[in-house]
């Protein structure tokens, strides 16, 4: 604890645990470690530019964290992570605009439509066995179809 | 002591923001729930909820899964007992109703299907669940999809993996099957030979009226020809009759004479008769000679004039009439 503390004394310290954070922040798959390990370093420099108490220096390191932390979540919001198929596991999005074949009559707002080897329920207008319709939306397991 | 404290402060910060950032994996979902209460879905990737005030609740695997019919005795409609087993395959859809409209979402999925198939299978039997397993799956895959609606999900698929009557059942199943080709196998025989046994016979047939067809014709010929003789015979006979009323019937007698004659020459020259048989008269030869001797006379007559001729003596002709 002692050596610890006193590896903390300085400035270094705090960029080597920094260094480490990074480290881990590669090794360990997704966690936000990257962030604390900017506001470690950021209070390296403070530390290093002027002299603060041992305290207060880890004080500033907390609130540095949550800052970091936040700017990061601000950062990620304005900048989603674009996926390369956003579709992915969101099965009834991907069937929006396909056109299928309905297999139970649409009667009173609902039958059943064949999508690829499957059938799933549809609400839609009327429509007889063998008719094509269009999927347009989905709520929840059934699909609107036109 | 301020030391300690901000160090505990700090580490405190440290795990709450580790404990408030969620990162969500690609394929799932979780639901969140604020104070207990679900507010919204987590989606795949980094996501802060304040810890504390925001929990995770359900973590909502949201890729297709297949789920184990475990194999179970049914009782089809006529009694038999098969044991079956199959697959369900479905997709989250919704994660919150997933999570919460239903728990245990696995064992609900597999006793739904468990049960609906007992259902259909219940209600066929055992040759049909054999052979409609499409319409097995389609039955099932309706009723377990209408079921499950509710919970935000969808059965893509159901199928049935393994349909095993019971041994004896297979054992009699193949024997049937035996029995069956066997019986066709005879029948095929049996149409055989009555197909060759009814082209014999009309061989046979044909050939038998192609002979009768032969015989009348060979009948007919003969009669013509029969018929054609005797009017040649008759003709010849007119003529003859007709030279000799015309003619001296005296020429008639040289004529008799001589075949009489070239017959007793023939009996003469024949290498290896040693008897001579004569089946006529004699006399009547002797006879015919006399008519010859009669027909020299009248040629030879010392006045010139044919005399006229004297009355044969009776005697019967070479051809039994009586020629007077």
């Amino acid at each position: 604890m002692t050596a610890t503390l006193s590896l903390l004394q300085d400035h270094w310290g705090w960029l080597v645990f920094a260094a480490l954070l990074g480290i881990a922040e590669v090794m360990i798959p997704g966690v936000f470690l990257i962030w604390i390990a900017i506001a470690a370093a950021i209070t390296g420099l403070v530390a290093l530019a002027l002299p603060i108490a041992l305290p207060f220096q880890f004080l500033l390191f907390a609130a540095l964290s949550i800052a970091a932390v936040y700017a990061g979540r601000r950062w990620y919001v304005d900048n989603p992570v674009a996926s390369t198929d956003p579709l992915l596991n969101d099965r009834t999005a991907r069937l929006i605009g396909q056109t299928v074949t309905v297999v139970e009559p649409i009667v009173g707002g609902e039958g059943r439509v064949k999508v690829g080897d499957s059938v799933w329920t549809a609400t839609g207008a009327d429509a007889d066995a063998g008719a094509r319709v269009r999927v347009v939306g989905a709520d929840g397991t059934m699909l609107r179809v036109e | 002591m301020l030391t300690t404290f901000a160090l505990t402060l700090t580490g405190l910060v440290l795990f709450y923001l580790a404990v408030s950032v969620k990162v969500v994996r690609q394929g799932y979902q979780y639901t969140i729930e604020r104070f207990g209460r679900f507010t919204e879905v987590a989606r795949p990737g980094l996501n802060f909820y304040p810890a504390f005030f925001y929990a995770v609740g359900r973590k909502i695997n949201m890729m297709e899964q297949v789920v184990d019919i475990p194999g179970q005795e049914i009782i089809t409609k006529d009694n038999a007992m098969v044991s079956v087993d199959g697959v369900v395959f479905f997709q989250v859809l919704d994660a919150a109703k997933a999570a919460y409209e239903v728990s245990e979402l696995y064992v609900a999925i597999m006793q739904l299907a468990t049960t609906n198939l007992r259902t259909v299978m219940g209600s066929m039997d055992l040759d049909e669940t054999l052979s409609k397993r499409d319409e097995i799956n389609a039955r099932l895959l309706s009723v377990v999809d209408h079921a499950t609606n509710a919970w935000g999900i969808k059965i893509t698929r159901v199928e049935l993996k393994d349909i095993r009557p019971p041994a004896d059942i297979v054992n009699a199943m193949g024997r049937q099957m035996k029995a069956e080709r066997e019986k066709r196998a005879n029948i095929l025989d049996a149409e055989g030979a009555r197909a060759a046994e009814i082209l014999r016979a009309e061989g046979e047939k044909q050939g038998q009226i192609l002979q009768a067809e032969g015989r009348r014709e060979a009948a007919f010929r003969d009669a013509e020809a029969r018929e054609r003789e005797a009017e040649a015979e008759a003709k010849a006979t007119q003529m003859v009759s007709d030279a000799i009323s015309a003619g001296n019937p005296q020429a008639l007698n040289y004529f008799i004479a001589q075949k009489y004659t070239e017959a007793v020459s023939q009996f003469a020259t024949s290498p290896n008769a040693k008897t001579i048989l004569f089946p006529v008269e004699a006399t009547q030869l002797i006879g015919t000679l006399g008519g010859i001797g009669a027909l020299a006379k009248e040629a030879l007559g010392a006045d010139g004039t044919p005399a006229p001729t004297p009355p044969a003596p009776p005697r019967r002709g070479p051809f039994g009439q009586s020629q007077g």
